[in-house]
């Protein structure tokens, strides 16, 4: 179900990801920084893909890690701001 | 005074001899110091007689051509073991000459790789260090093949190590320190990843040590004199020690990564060994690393699949000896629990 009133968010297609154990590593080609995500990071990640919204992403976090409303809302917002600071996800309204 | 009346041009001849006259213009010394700058450039410029070795140091190929007789004499001693009649494949190609053809200018040296300058020392005692780096600048080029990132690598029972870190962790010093302990030499500074096989290949350069790790060495029972000592820019005095100094059977083979460690020294410290996550391996690999994006495979890649197999942890090194044996533990005992499965 998308939710037109929360903002959508797509991964950038030129980032590459490597997942290992659990976590991931990113690399940014343009800034040639490399990032790490936990696994709840990663999750979020990958719920990225243009077509959910945050909302949405904060559902599906809701019900993979059994959390609260509240804390998955806290977490999901403190996430996906980091990532859109650091340009890895673009936003596509 | 009669007009001039003629308008064509006079016409001059273009060299025309210089009198006697002409020269008493001048004082005499003046000109007898110019013809002695003159000679001098000529004998430099004819004296500049270029002599070429060829060196297969472990995977890589060198050549160094030079018209500097003592680098050449330095080189070829520190890598006699290694010296080749000639390379069948591209080499690494290193030129170094002396440039005297500024009279005014102090006499410079010039190390080159494929023609452009990379470093330009003052001293004949500096230029070892700086052949050494320039090969390794240009390695990435001539073996696309290889990940080279900035690491010590040794191998000890077909099981390899790889200590990775910024100039200062200890990485050469612990080397030389682990080659006391039965270990093998695969390289000091530049770890050599084959992107396809993943295994770390050889490079046995001369260890670089620093002029504060002599006394380590010397408590440790590594004489302070066993390599020549040769200047390396801001960093002071270095000595070179060629592994084959230290053990008889120094050099290791390619072996695969079992081990990939983080070292950072601390005086006085007791060493420990702390296990940190495999994607944070990577990322700090990826920060030392030459060639993440020219390599023939995509380097992340290779980064991954490196970090995979391998076991990583974090090393406070204090005391040399200790934390030689606390490495040497490690590796045993993973090679008995190996043996034990099989």
């Amino acid at each position: 179900m998308q939710t037109t009133e929360y903002p959508v968010f797509s991964r950038r297609a030129d980032v590459q990801v490597r997942e290992l154990d659990g976590e991931a590593f990113v690399y940014d080609p343009r800034t040639a920084d490399t990032h790490r995500l936990n696994d709840t990071a990663l999750f979020i990640w990958k719920q990225c893909d243009g077509e959910q919204s945050v909302r949405d992403v904060i559902d599906a976090v809701t019900e993979h890690y059994d959390v609260g409303i509240a804390e998955a809302c806290d977490h999901v917002a403190r996430v996906i701001r980091e990532f859109e600071q650091k340009g890895l996800i673009i936003s596509e309204a | 005074m009669t007009p001039c009346t003629d308008n064509r041009l006079p016409s001059f001849p273009s060299v025309r001899p210089v009198s006697d006259a002409a020269i008493s213009y001048f004082p005499r010394r003046l000109v007898e110091f110019a013809g002695t700058l003159v000679r001098r450039t000529r004998i430099a410029v004819h004296s500049r007689r270029w002599r070429e070795d060829h060196f297969q140091i472990g995977a890589v190929p060198v050549t160094l051509r030079t018209t500097c007789g003592r680098v050449a004499r330095d080189y070829s001693n520190l890598y006699k073991r290694f010296r080749v009649d000639r390379h069948e494949s591209p080499s690494v190609l290193v030129e170094v000459t002396r440039n005297r053809v500024r009279p005014f200018h102090r006499r410079r040296y010039e190390v080159r790789i494929g023609g452009d300058i990379l470093f330009q020392p003052d001293s004949v005692s500096e230029l070892l260090p700086y052949v050494e780096w320039a090969i390794t600048w240009d390695v990435p080029r001539v073996l696309p093949g290889l990940l080279q990132l900035h690491a010590a690598t040794l191998e000890r029972d077909g099981m390899g190590l790889m200590l990775a870190g910024e100039s200062g962790s200890g990485k050469s010093t612990l080397s030389v320190g682990l080659l006391t302990h039965g270990w093998r030499y695969l390289c000091d500074e530049f770890a050599m990843i084959d992107a396809n096989t993943l295994m770390a290949h050889p490079y046995p350069r001369a260890i670089c040590i620093k002029q504060s790790g002599y006394e380590t060495l010397a408590k440790f029972g590594v004489p302070h004199d066993v390599g020549p000592k040769r200047l390396k820019g801001p960093k002071g005095s270095v000595m070179l020690v060629p592994p084959s100094a230290l053990s008889s059977d120094a050099i290791g083979r390619p072996c695969p990564l079992k081990f990939i460690v983080f070292p950072k020294y601390e005086a006085n410290a007791r060493p420990s060994l702390e296990p940190i996550s495999r994607p944070e391996a990577v990322a700090r690999l990826h920060l030392v690393c030459f060639n993440l994006l020219t390599c023939k495979r995509l380097g992340l890649d290779v980064l991954t699949d490196l970090v995979r197999p391998a076991s990583c942890y974090q090393l406070i090194s204090g005391d040399l000896g200790e934390t030689c044996e606390l490495l040497t533990n490690l590796v045993d005992r993973s090679t008995q629990t190996t043996r034990a499965i099989a």
